[in-house]
């Protein structure tokens, strides 16, 4: 007797639609991707060792950034760039604006190229301390060695 | 006469055959082929209206699996600090020298703790000098006297093995203390430990270091 035979069925997936899903997941990442900040990329942070890792910046902070280009120093505060001569006038002028919009400014950031002199970094605190900004986040990448 | 003039048409006819003969061949060869090119380049024209986007797919996962593996993010560390107010920014008064600890950074790269001169390789431990001033009631006071051109990466290096070591002294404490690690400890075991390592950073410039 013979038996009859199953057929085979051929399951096809339509694809079709399979690259749009991936091109919208690529064009997703790429707009919410968010670079590196151009200040950083400036400067040459200090390594050290590790204690906290970077907390997110907020509303009541300020972002300053020193460093150099060849032998020209700069301050940048919130992408206001100026040079270093101007730091006081430039910080005050920042703090100024950001209490006209009703932001009172706790906290500095303080991104640092590694070669910068002490002196400098030690006047940037005290007119800090002036505009009474007394909490201080030193930025550094971690020491490779620790 | 006859003769002559039959020669002249046979010559004429068999002149016009040559031509055609000639003429036909390529006539007709270029006709063939001009149709097999029309008939190729509508055949091929049809084939390119229909591209297969079927390895779109794959070329575009590959490249996100390639970026998703390649990608490393510049992770960033902080040191907070905590700087006084203006008005008590000045130090009054003599320290009592078993409670300071003096560290000088001089614009070498040079680190001197106490009596002790560092290179610049920063293979040191402040664990000791930590656990001497701690021994002490308050105030305890960790003194960083700097040359105006030390280099701030010193300078972060500094603070983040001070801190690094202070962990260090706080987990022998608990050791010491309640026999546990620091990280088990009860918050008020935690902050009795904490009060006793507290310290204060004072930092000075000075010109002739």
């Amino acid at each position: 007797m013979k038996m009859p035979r199953k057929e085979k069925r051929k399951i096809k997936i339509n694809t079709t639609a399979l690259p749009d899903i991936i091109f919208m997941l690529l064009f997703f990442f790429m707009m919410t991707t968010v670079m590196q900040n151009q200040n950083i990329q400036e400067l040459s942070l200090p390594e050290a060792y590790n204690i906290n890792s970077k907390s997110k910046a907020t509303a009541g902070d300020i972002e300053i950034y020193l460093g150099h280009v060849g032998s020209d120093d700069f301050i940048t505060v919130n992408n206001e760039k100026a040079n270093f001569g101007e730091y006081k006038a430039l910080l005050r002028q920042e703090i100024n604006t950001n209490r006209s919009r009703g932001i009172y400014i706790e906290q500095a950031i303080l991104y640092i190229d590694g070669n910068m002199p002490m002196s400098f970094v030690n006047q940037v605190k005290k007119e800090l301390q002036v505009q009474n900004i007394l909490k201080v986040n030193y930025i550094h990448r971690l020491d490779t060695e620790s | 006469m006859r003769k002559q003039a039959k020669g002249h048409a046979q010559n004429n006819s068999s002149i016009i055959a040559d031509c055609i003969n000639t003429l036909a061949l390529p006539t007709t060869l270029s006709f063939f082929f001009y149709i097999l090119f029309i008939k190729f380049s509508m055949k091929r024209r049809r084939i390119s209206h229909d591209t297969d986007t079927g390895m779109f797919a794959d070329i575009s996962f590959l490249l996100l699996i390639f970026f998703m593996v390649v990608t490393t993010f510049n992770k960033a560390y902080e040191v907070q600090m905590s700087l006084p107010p203006l008005s008590k920014s000045k130090s009054s008064g003599k320290l009592n020298k078993q409670r300071v600890l003096n560290i000088f950074l001089n614009d070498r790269g040079q680190v001197l703790v106490e009596d002790q001169l560092y290179d610049n390789d920063f293979a040191y431990s402040l664990v000791a000098e930590i656990e001497r001033i701690s021994s002490h009631a308050k105030p305890r006071i960790v003194k960083i006297n700097m040359h105006p051109n030390t280099d701030y990466r010193n300078y972060i290096m500094l603070l983040t093995r001070l801190k690094q070591d202070k962990e260090l002294v706080m987990g022998n404490l608990a050791e010491e203390m309640f026999n546990k690690e620091f990280n088990t400890l009860h918050i008020k075991q935690k902050r009795l430990i904490a009060k006793k390592t507290k310290y204060s950073v004072i930092e000075n410039e000075i010109a002739t270091l």
